[in-house]
């Protein structure tokens, strides 16, 4: 191989590289060994020429790898603290001030009241906090990825509309939509033999409607929910939700309708 | 009126969440212990719903006739069934008494 070089400057002296010029114009990374080869009273330099643009890479790769894994362990670290630790030790201090407002008087014990509002809340700050610290969750992304993975399942890709910002939703919130989203397409592809499926997440000011519809063979009135449907009539009597499942129009395929209030469990 | 076992560590958190359970009259906590283990064979019967306060490791296999409340910092993530429901801790107690309320409603008969 024929190549001119030179020598760039652009890490540190003492890790300098070397860059090669093809011939042709393209450049690449390339270590040099040299070693002096004595013949008689001639000495001549022996240069092995390496491309090591592969390894660069791969050492790059691996350094930024290491960095981002440093941040993602810091975040769980930072997470599992205020998981494990800070919020039961809010719960618990709040705990003891309802219990002290009990048996004091009343001005004391209106203030107390205030002071557990005030813990109260930064209970369910603090709980945001872990729950955006232990993933990317609340973003279309997610529901975009739980419709993507049942697609392996169903054999087709679902059509999912969001219709509002996720971002409206408490954490608490978007956990349960996320698991009906998630537990709908499973029911379909276990149950429905379908050939499409359409999931409609609407939020607005108040309320947070999601709706499956599958065009599939449907289901008998009065038919008992099995546990995945039952978990998810559930989920949303816990925070103040109703849940039905019915056949579609004509009898074709199952419509799915989950509805929950914003104002929900923690409130 | 529904009655409830509960299972909390020390004296502070066990007087609060009794509180909590009882604010509306319709939930009566009927033992209280600090421990799971100290809860083996003393349940109280088929009908009795267990609550579990935080910080409290809960085995996955756990399962009381009567239903099980556990309360942790965040909900919903994992062990979620129809007996068995996650709430997040509040100072409210409203996510609480509503889980131990759709437990005993839906009673297996």
């Amino acid at each position: 191989m024929r190549f001119s070089g030179r020598i760039l400057w652009p890490v540190r002296w003492a890790n300098r590289l070397l860059e090669g010029r093809r011939f042709d114009g393209s450049t690449f990374l390339v270590e040099v060994a040299l070693s002096p080869v004595v013949d008689g009273a001639a000495t001549s330099v022996l240069a092995i020429v390496r491309d090591i643009t592969d390894r660069v890479g791969a050492e790059e790769l691996a350094r930024r790898t290491m960095a981002a894994t440093a941040v993602v362990d810091d975040r769980a670290r930072i997470a599992r603290d205020l998981h494990d630790k800070v919020i039961p030790e809010l719960f618990a201090s709040g705990l003891m001030l309802a219990n002290a407002a009990s048996s004091t008087d009343r001005a004391t014990s209106e203030t107390l009241h205030t002071v557990v509002e005030i813990i109260d809340d930064s209970i369910r700050r603090v709980r945001e906090t872990v729950f955006r610290l232990q993933g990317p969750a609340g973003s279309d992304q997610d529901l975009t990825r739980i419709a993507h993975e049942a697609a392996r399942a169903l054999g087709f890709e679902p059509q999912l509309t969001i219709n509002g910002h996720l971002d409206a939703l408490s954490s608490d919130l978007y956990v349960e939509v996320a698991a009906v989203v998630k537990e709908g397409l499973s029911n379909v592809a276990r149950h429905a033999r379908a050939s499409g499926v359409w999931v409609v997440v609407d939020i607005c000011d108040d309320q947070v409607l999601v709706r499956i519809a599958d065009d599939g063979v449907g289901i008998s009135r009065g038919m008992s929910p099995g546990t995945g449907l039952a978990s998810l009539a559930t989920r949303a009597s816990l925070i103040g939700g109703t849940f039905a499942v019915a056949p579609g129009p004509g009898g074709l395929g199952t419509h799915l309708t989950w509805w929950a209030p914003m104002v929900s469990q923690t409130n | 009126m529904v009655e409830v076992l509960l299972v909390a560590a020390g004296s502070h958190s066990q007087e609060g969440i009794t509180r909590l359970l009882e604010a509306e009259d319709d939930v009566h906590v009927v033992a209280t212990f600090e421990s799971l283990p100290d809860v083996a064979g003393r349940d109280g019967g088929d009908g009795v719903i267990w609550v579990v306060g935080p910080g409290i490791e809960v085995p996955e296999d756990l399962s009381p006739k009567g239903g099980l409340v556990v309360m942790t910092a965040l909900s919903g993530r994992v062990g979620f069934n129809h007996r068995r429901v996650e709430v997040p801790v509040d100072l409210n107690g409203v996510s609480l008494r509503r889980a131990v309320r759709h437990l005993a409603e839906s009673r297996p008969r």
